[in-house]
């Protein structure tokens, strides 16, 4: 069964969007004032007036019950111009950070190895060739390093000569992820500040230039 | 948008400029450039014939050929070396070289230490990545690896300032051709390279992915007019596509770097900072004349020999004969440059703007209306 996530308005309880994944609605709630979530909102029996609500695309018309676990209509008197232009923004930011997370984890598919434990992996041996380093490179207690030993062995060059190119390869390929935190952060606190929903399509053609185009080559 | 005091440009975003300038005239016409060449390359005419619709300044003007040059290219490698080596100590800074394990950054450090010192070696910073490790690992395990300083590249913003000395291996490709040559083997075979310019191969050559034969039309007509007065004879296809590269990408190449200069550094960053602190090692008046008088030893008959005077000067170093018979040029830049932020506009002074009022730089005068 298809699973939604909810964005509600914590003042009316009127529902702002709903999501077919979290991760949106997660950002929302960190960066949207006076909102919750509401996971799992098809249960128990709400898929089909779920999937009416997001054919027609007015949210606001519609409020949650927290107890009951039900949608009704929201009451008129809370249907204000602020409410429904509340719901459009954060309805648009949502499509919109989904699709920036989307090209964020494109840029990140450089740093994917396909293997199990592989980051497991990484993290460890560069602890070890930090630790041997910080030893002073001494070989007396090399056998509590067998990333390095193994590294050494198999390139066919020093102890040191392995921790400083593991470190080496670490640090290069930190670099390339921090990169794209960089990116991330910048265009998620642009996304955070925007108040008209015209304003992120724009916002988002840029995101994508930065992230893959403008390398100026 | 306030007016900014940015001057003259020597360096703009193309795709910024599309954008902002989609209804100005002449901005759609001249625009055909970036969907014929490459949507990133900011056009900057150093043969002075083409009237844009931006307001450029170029800073490199064509060389003149001196009478009796007859310098060798590994000469021109040497003597670059030994004056950018002597500048570093001069300065008392580090150089930080660009290495990407493609061949133009591997002949640089090949010139830098055949030349160097041990003093001057210990003043070299190798800046490259995982994938220059990969693309000639023999090199890196034979002549950097604890052998000389090393560090990450992807930090390069952070090295432009005064406390070092940065050199790319950039225009080489500018000298030689470059990878618009390839286009045109794949397209049209080996066998057109050297034969007599024929304007009807770049017709479908230079249609783009959204034909405009208008302004291709505007654009040939405008190339061969800046072909016809180049300080030499340009005869044959190649020697069309290298003299529209030396000429019109030599500027957006030496800028590109400079524009993810952080924002911190800006104010290290003038006219003096540039050619000093910040250069590349194929600028010099040297290796553009030598392009100019030796058209023959470019490239011979197969994308593999492209270069191959560097990959001989290299093979005499390293003696890896794998690299001079099989390396060839593998675009290494983009992954280095994405998603680094950079500035859009960069003006005589070295001033970078993110953004302009299209009104300061547009010039209604132009060869595209």
């Amino acid at each position: 069964m298809q699973t939604y996530t909810g964005l509600i308005d914590i003042d009316t309880n009127a529902i702002m969007t709903i999501q077919p994944t979290m991760a949106p609605i997660v950002w929302l709630k960190e960066n949207a004032p006076n909102v919750d979530m509401m996971p799992r909102m098809q249960f128990p029996n709400n898929s089909e007036i779920i999937q009416t609500i997001q054919k027609a695309g007015n949210f606001y018309n519609y409020t949650w019950n927290r107890k009951n676990r039900t949608i009704t209509s929201t009451e008129a008197s809370l249907i204000t111009p602020a409410l429904i232009a509340k719901s459009e923004l954060l309805h648009t930011k949502a499509k919109i950070v989904w699709s920036m997370i989307n090209v964020i984890n494109a840029t990140r598919h450089n740093s994917r190895t396909g293997l199990h434990f592989q980051e497991t992996v990484y993290i460890t041996k560069r602890s070890q060739a930090e630790e041997f380093k910080a030893s002073g490179y001494d070989e007396r207690y090399i056998t509590n390093y067998p990333y390095v030993i193994y590294y050494a062995d198999l390139v066919d060059i020093t102890y040191q000569e392995a921790a400083d190119d593991i470190l080496l390869k670490a640090k290069l390929s930190d670099q390339v992820l921090a990169k794209t935190e960089q990116l991330r952060m910048k265009y998620f606190r642009l996304l955070k500040q925007v108040q008209v929903p015209t304003q992120l399509e724009p916002l988002f053609d840029q995101f994508k230039l930065e992230a893959f185009t403008n390398a100026q080559v | 948008m306030p007016k900014c005091d940015m001057k003259s440009l020597v360096y703009y975003n193309p795709n910024v400029i599309t954008k902002q300038g989609i209804d100005q005239p002449g901005i759609n016409n001249f625009s055909h450039f970036f969907r014929m060449f490459n949507d990133t390359v900011a056009m900057v005419d150093r043969s002075g014939v083409i009237k844009s619709p931006i307001n450029t300044t170029s800073l490199f003007p064509i060389p003149t050929i001196p009478a009796n040059f007859n310098k060798t290219f590994e000469q021109i490698c040497d003597e670059r070396a030994i004056e950018l080596l002597e500048r570093a100590e001069k300065l008392d800074v580090p150089l930080s070289v660009f290495y990407s394990g493609g061949i133009d950054s591997t002949l640089l450090m090949v010139s830098l230490l055949k030349q160097a010192t041990p003093a001057q070696k210990k003043r070299i910073v190798v800046l490259l990545t995982n994938a220059s490790i990969n693309e000639n690992p023999n090199f890196y395990e034979d002549h950097i690896r604890n052998k000389l300083t090393v560090d990450s590249a992807t930090m390069f913003p952070y090295a432009l300032n005064r406390q070092s000395m940065v050199v790319g291996g950039e225009h080489n490709d500018q000298l030689f051709g470059s990878d618009v040559i390839r286009r045109l083997i794949v397209a049209h075979g080996i066998g057109v390279l050297h034969q007599p310019y024929n304007r009807d191969l770049f017709t479908p050559f230079f249609i783009g992915p959204t034909p405009n034969p208008v302004a291709m039309n505007m654009w040939i007509d405008l190339f061969e007019k800046s072909a016809s007065q180049a300080p030499i004879p340009i005869r044959s296809n190649f020697e069309f596509l290298w003299w529209l590269n030396f000429s019109m990408k030599w500027q957006s190449v030496f800028m590109r770097v400079l524009s993810y200069t952080p924002k911190r550094n800006l104010n290290q960053v003038d006219p003096s900072f540039v050619r000093v602190n910040y250069d590349h090692f194929y600028t010099t008046d040297e290796f553009q004349i030598w392009s100019m008088l030796n058209q023959d030893l470019k490239i011979r008959d197969s994308w593999n020999s492209y270069k191959w005077p560097c990959k001989d000067i290299i093979y005499n170093f390293t003696k890896d004969a794998d690299y001079r018979d099989n390396k060839t040029k593998q675009g290494s830049l983009y992954h280095l440059l994405v998603q680094q932020l950079s500035y859009n506009f960069i003006d005589t002074n070295m001033d970078m703007a993110y953004e302009m009022n299209f009104e300061d730089y547009y010039v209604p005068n132009n060869d595209f209306i």
